[in-house]
């Protein structure tokens, strides 16, 4: 299961398992975003490569453009992937419970 | 936990699949007493063998299988992961800079890269009859009561 949606405060909702099926999705709805994006990763439960070149691609896109993509609510197994993979140091990011 | 236990799992090579790949994991993994932080690591580096195979291997032709088996070895799982898709050299992936700016960070490459940190070993083989098998080790992932 994935979705993503804005909610009523204008922060990007991610939910669920976002792998190489639901890349496409992801990306289809990020395109769409302008100006500063938070994305709240509360309900995130997994992510694989190919969800971290969704956020990577809409963040560099949103950098061009002076604004970017921040992070939020991150749990604890999530941001050892951030970590692992160097985001921690291209992305403002906000562990749950910060 | 039992030393003589080994999961199989045959799917087709798509996409939609890879929940399925995962839910094994975690299945064989809760039946060999993985431990959680080991599970996620196993459960990444193997949806990221398969993604690969399937997208760059199978070039997402759905018919096409993929055979995974995974057991115990001691404290340590092994997984093997085998195709039938042209010979892949990891050597031909070159490894993602991750101090590397924004600007210059390219979007895709993170996968092979994954799977060697989410493991102790990973070794891909070429197999003698063509395909290849991904062989993955993660020592020290099986709780035990010592």
């Amino acid at each position: 299961m994935f979705e993503i949606e804005i909610s009523d405060e204008g922060k990007i909702l991610v939910e669920g398992r976002l792998d190489a099926a639901q890349a496409v999705k992801a990306q289809e709805f990020l395109d769409r975003v302008e100006g500063q994006c938070v994305l709240d990763l509360g309900k995130l439960e997994y992510i694989s490569s190919a969800g971290l070149g969704v956020l990577l691609k809409t963040h560099k896109r949103l950098m061009g453009f002076g604004s970017g993509i921040k992070l939020i609510n991150v749990n604890h197994h999530i941001h050892d992937i951030f970590r692992y993979s160097g985001f921690d140091k291209l992305f403002e990011i906000v562990a749950a419970g910060d | 936990m039992n030393a003589e236990q080994v999961f199989d799992l045959s799917v087709n090579a798509s996409l939609e699949n890879l929940q399925k790949v995962r839910e094994y994991i975690d299945q064989a993994g809760a039946q060999l007493g993985v431990s959680e932080k080991a599970q996620g690591d196993l459960r990444l580096a193997v949806d990221e063998a398969v993604t690969n195979v399937i997208i760059h291997g199978y070039g997402n032709d759905p018919s096409k299988k993929i055979e995974l088996h995974m057991e115990s070895d001691g404290d340590a799982v092994v997984i093997r992961i085998r195709d039938r898709a042209k010979i892949f050299d990891p050597g031909n992936v070159s490894t993602p800079q991750l101090d590397t700016a924004l600007k210059d960070r390219p979007f895709g490459g993170m996968g092979i890269f994954l799977i060697r940190e989410m493991t102790d070993e990973a070794a891909f083989l070429p197999l003698p009859d063509g395909g290849n098998e991904i062989r993955l080790v993660k020592r020290g992932a099986i709780l035990t009561n010592d």
